[in-house]
C-alpha cells in the first residue's frame, strides 16, 4: 500500500501556495526525524511536492546544504512524488547501501551508502523525467535572463552543467540544470530549480567562480566519477512558480583548448537535435511534435564550441541581450 | 494515357514543417520523425494537400534543383512516405 498520495501532475499544480517554513529553519534533529517519518519530509520543488524519506544522516546533511532555501510543505499537502533513499537490514551497519524507491518501484541498483545524496538527486531526475507527462521534457539546462529563457541541450560531458552554474552565479535565473519542461498547452518553460550536478574537474572550476557557490557533499567513485552539487541560488528558488517564455536554444560543446566558435542553427536541425535530447517526445505523439514545433519556432538556435567559460559566458550574454 | 498520380502513404497521419534548412516530417502512424531536404519537404507539403502528378509536383521544385524529380520520388517511396497510384 502506498504510504503517500498517488503520484501525478497537472491539476494540482494550480493549488494555492501558502507561506511556508524553509528547510533551513528545521533543526537538524527535526529534519532527520521528518525524513524517517511515515510521510517523509515534504519539500516544495517548483510546482511539485516531493515526500522524501531516508534513514541516512548524510541525506539530512545534504538536504540541509543544498535545499536550505526550499519551502517545506505540510503533511496535509498533496504529495506528488513520494521517494525514498534508505539502507535496510544488516547493510545498515556493514558497508551500507543506498536503495532508491518510488512508489514501490526500485529503478536503480543499490549504490554505496556514501552516494546516498547523489542517488537522491538522480532518483528525483528519474521521477520527474518519467512521470511529469504534462510537459515535453528535454535533457537541458534552462536559465532566464530579462524574462526570456535559454535552453541549453546537450548530452552528458558537453560542459552544460558547468556553464549553467557559471551563468546562475552571474545572476541568470536557474530554472533547471537537467530538465527543460515545456508546457504542452502554453509552450512556457516550467521552472524546477534544483541543485546543479557537477562532475570531476568542474567541481573545482565552479568552486572558484565568483558568486559564492555553495557546494554540497562530494561523492567519490560513482559511475560518473566524483560528483557534487551546487546549491541553486535563492532568488531562483523563490521564483520557482514563474514560468518563462523560451527565446534561445543552445547546443554547447566544451573541448579543452578549443577556440570560441558560435554558429546559428537552422530550425529543422534545431528541431532534430532537440528530439534526440528529449526524454519523452516519442511518448507524447503528435502533441510532442506540436510542442517541439512551437518551441523551435519561437527561438533562435545556436551551436557553441568553446574551450573556457571566459569565452562562452560573455558571448552568450551578448547574444541574449542583442536578440532579446 | 493517364499520368501517374502520387500521394502520401498515410496523409492523415503525416505532418510536415518546412524551414529553409530542411523539413521535419512526423508520421503519427509510425511515431517517427524524419528530417528531409527542403525540396523533399516541398513535395510532401504539396502532397499533403492531395494527390498530384509529376507535372504538378515539378512546379513546387526550385528551378535550380539538380536532383531529378523521378529520383526524389523514388527515394521518398523507398522510405514509405509517398506512393504512386494509378
Amino acid at each position: 500500500m502506498p504510504l503517500h498520495g498517488t503520484a501525478s501532475c497537472g491539476p494540482q499544480a494550480e493549488r494555492p501556495v501558502s507561506p511556508r517554513l524553509h528547510l533551513s529553519a528545521l533543526p537538524p534533529a527535526e529534519l532527520r526525524q521528518r525524513l524517517r517519518s511515515r510521510n517523509g519530509l515534504r519539500l516544495q520543488l517548483g510546482r511539485f511536492v516531493a515526500g522524501i524519506r531516508s534513514n541516512f544522516d548524510s541525506v539530512a546533511e545534504g538536504l540541509h546544504a543544498l535545499y536550505a532555501d526550499y519551502p517545506v510543505a505540510s503533511d496535509d499537502d498533496f504529495c506528488d512524488y513520494p521517494v525514498e533513499v534508505r539502507s535496510s537490514g544488516l547493510r545498515r551497519y556493514v558497508r551500507p547501501q543506498a536503495i532508491f524507491r518510488f512508489e514501490g518501484m526500485q529503478p536503480f541498483k543499490p549504490l554505496p551508502g556514501d552516494q546516498a545524496v547523489a542517488m537522491l538527486e538522480w532518483g528525483l531526475n528519474w521521477v520527474f523525467t518519467n512521470h511529469a507527462q504534462h510537459y515535453l521534457i528535454i535533457h537541458a539546462a534552462v536559465l532566464e535572463r530579462d524574462g526570456l529563457g535559454l535552453v541549453m541541450a546537450a548530452p552528458p560531458g558537453s560542459g552544460k552543467s558547468t556553464l549553467c552554474a557559471a551563468l546562475a552565479l552571474r545572476g541568470w535565473r536557474l530554472l533547471s540544470d537537467e530538465l527543460a519542461m515545456v508546457g504542452l498547452d502554453d509552450g512556457l518553460l516550467m521552472p524546477l530549480p534544483r541543485p546543479v550536478s557537477l562532475k570531476n574537474q568542474s567541481i573545482d572550476i565552479v568552486r572558484q567562480l565568483p558568486g559564492q557557490p555553495v557546494i554540497g557533499p562530494i561523492a567519490h567513485d560513482t559511475a560518473k566519477g566524483t560528483v557534487a552539487h551546487m546549491r541553486a541560488p535563492r532568488a531562483s528558488v523563490e521564483a520557482a512558480l514563474k514560468p518563462v517564455q523560451p527565446r534561445w536554444i543552445l547546443f554547447p560543446q566544451f573541448a579543452a583548448g578549443h577556440a570560441l566558435d558560435i554558429e546559428a542553427n537552422g530550425k529543422a536541425h534545431t528541431f532534430m537535435q532537440l528530439v534526440s535530447n528529449s526524454f519523452n517526445y516519442p511518448r507524447l505523439g503528435v502533441t510532442g511534435f506540436e510542442a517541439m514545433d512551437r518551441l523551435v519556432d519561437g527561438c533562435d538556435g545556436y551551436t557553441a564550441r568553446y574551450g573556457s567559460l571566459d569565452q562562452i559566458v560573455p558571448a552568450l550574454e551578448s547574444i541574449c541581450t542583442r536578440s532579446a | 494515357m493517364t499520368a501517374v498520380q502520387w500521394s502520401l502513404v498515410t496523409p492523415e497521419a503525416m505532418s510536415v514543417l518546412n524551414w529553409p534548412d530542411g523539413s521535419v516530417l512526423y508520421n503519427a502512424r509510425t511515431t517517427t520523425t524524419t528530417m528531409l531536404a527542403p525540396t523533399a519537404g516541398a513535395i510532401v507539403a504539396r502532397l499533403k494537400a492531395g494527390p498530384a502528378d509529376t507535372d504538378a509536383l515539378a512546379e513546387v521544385l526550385p528551378s535550380d534543383d539538380d536532383l531529378p524529380l523521378s529520383e526524389l520520388l523514388d527515394a521518398l517511396a523507398r522510405h514509405g512516405i509517398v506512393r504512386a497510384a494509378g
